[in-house]
């Protein structure tokens, strides 16, 4: 297991004092973000900043302070959903007080209202409709998500894809097997198969194990034949589980 | 010049022509013309923009003047048009493609730099005109580090640099580079400032950069003051600036 240490007093702001919601007025979406910081978790007068982001895009809007949050009049992101429907929010709390603006507080990946399921569970691979110039009608991506996890990536200039993506049984034989071979790939790549950290190849490790009942993880990422085996029998297992073959001949 | 953006069947026609021309190793002007002005393959942009005629290959001239003659600064949106940008790249294209040394035949590099990839974070800044224009519009000056040399030329520094996330769209982080490694006299990038095993090169900053997000809040932060909190090592780059 990966330990992770703060070395930097840098808190960790929890989501659930976050919620942001995205909202569309005149064709433009703008988000809404309410905080409640616990009493005593930072110094009042400390800045607040909530950041949209896809890859190194971000803009950056000013909340006020942590005693006092205020929304500022226009949150416009449009700007970033040009180029995908995935946005991002981080929160920043910063002491301005000292002249370079130390890191007080910060939360990453804050969910909207409208990610996930209605039930509040996320999907293990999130499916995103972006801005493709490559003629691809989907890809797997490792770069955009900040701790690196695979987003499946598909092409809006297709009517729907995002729905499709989601529930056509022609899609979901055609791309899901491959698209979570790339995923095990990259996690033979990186060589941790240690199901019990939250990174998501972790998470990934521990769906093979727990969900498509794939047991027997490789030794090392350096025995090729095992790390074969081991995707291949997750990949057999998502496609019996999920009965691909079935949804693929029920549609012809 | 009025300034066009290619529409579907444009960038199609462009993106053969480009091919075409990769296969002959040289412009057929002629051909070239022929679709970047065929009414069929492009559309004007809402407001008409002129591009005047523009000398020589400085990218710093050439992405103030089209970053000025599009307004980029209240035009973000243009950022990603791609359609606006490839067209700009059939306009340029003589200066973005340059002869192979020692032959007579034109280097073609990788399709994104003349083809603009707004999908994807890491191919987005190796547009020749694109990502300076970007740079231009929100730094100006201050970021000249990416802006220092021809048209077509790319660099080290920027490959090491525009290649991180986390710094290729942070203005204080470009201006803190430039203020570091880009000397303005010369008009050039500081000897050694891209060396490899040296102390405070661009390598380390990009490293301790990437530290210095989880203490920092560095979009809040000038390049000036992102260079007063740089460690020792970058002593000897801070006294070259």
């Amino acid at each position: 297991m990966i330990r992770k240490f703060n070395y930097t007093n840098r808190k960790k702001i929890p989501h659930e004092f976050i919620d942001i919601s995205l909202s569309i007025v005149a064709g433009a979406t703008h988000f809404n973000a309410s905080i409640n910081f616990p009493e005593n978790s930072f110094p009042e007068n400390a800045k607040v900043y909530i950041e949209p982001y896809y890859g190194p895009s971000y803009l950056r809007f000013d909340f006020g302070t942590v005693k006092n949050t205020i929304q500022p009049s226009a949150t416009d992101i449009g700007e970033l959903k040009r180029i995908s429907d995935k946005v991002y929010f981080r929160i920043k709390v910063v002491d301005e007080s000292v002249e370079n603006g130390l890191l007080l507080g910060f939360a990453d990946k804050i969910p909207t209202v409208d990610d996930g399921d209605p039930d509040g569970r996320t999907s293990i691979l999130y499916v995103n409709a972006v801005e493709m110039d490559t003629n691809e009608v989907w890809r797997v991506n490792f770069s955009t998500d900040p701790d690196g996890m695979p987003i499946l990536e598909v092409n809006r200039s297709i009517d729907g894809i995002r729905e499709l993506a989601k529930n056509d049984a022609y899609f979901f034989a055609l791309v899901y097997p491959s698209a979570i071979r790339q995923i095990l790939r990259k996690v033979i790549d990186d060589g941790d198969f240690d199901d019990s950290s939250d990174t998501w190849s972790a998470k990934w490790v521990k769906f093979c194990r727990t969900t498509l009942g794939v047991t027997s993880l490789p030794r090392s990422k350096d025995n090729e034949e095992e790390c074969e085996a081991w995707a291949d029998s997750a990949v057999r297992a998502f496609c019996k589980r999920y009965k691909t073959l079935e949804g693929y001949k029920k549609q012809l | 010049m009025i300034i066009k953006r290619f529409n579907k069947d444009g960038l199609i026609a462009f993106e053969d022509l480009l091919r075409q021309f990769r296969a002959d190793k040289k412009i057929d002007a002629i051909k070239l013309i022929a679709v970047r002005d065929n009414p069929n393959f492009s559309d004007e942009i809402e407001g008409e923009y002129t591009l005047p005629t523009i000398k020589g290959t400085s990218k710093f001239e050439i992405a103030r003047q089209i970053s000025t003659a599009l307004n980029l600064g209240e035009n973000k949106n243009l950022y990603y048009d791609r359609g606006l940008w490839n067209w700009l790249s059939s306009y340029f294209l003589e200066k973005l493609v340059v002869v192979k040394k020692g032959t007579a035949e034109l280097d073609f590099k990788e399709d994104a730099l003349y083809q603009l990839e707004t999908d994807s974070w890491n191919r987005y800044y190796r547009h020749l005109l694109a990502f300076p224009c970007w740079i231009y519009s929100e730094l100006e000056e201050k970021g000249q580090i990416f802006l220092r040399g021809s048209i077509h030329e790319r660099g080290e520094i920027v490959e090491q640099l525009a290649a991180v996330q986390d710094i290729q769209r942070n203005k204080g982080i470009v201006e803190a580079a430039t203020i570091l490694y880009y000397d303005e006299g010369k008009g050039s990038i500081v000897k050694g400032a891209a060396s490899k095993d040296v102390g405070g090169t661009a390598r380390r900053f990009r490293e301790v950069i990437q530290q210095f997000k989880m203490t920092f809040d560095l979009n809040s932060m000038d390049g000036a003051q992102i260079v007063t909190i740089l460690p020792m090592e970058f002593d000897k780059w801070r006294k070259a600036s």
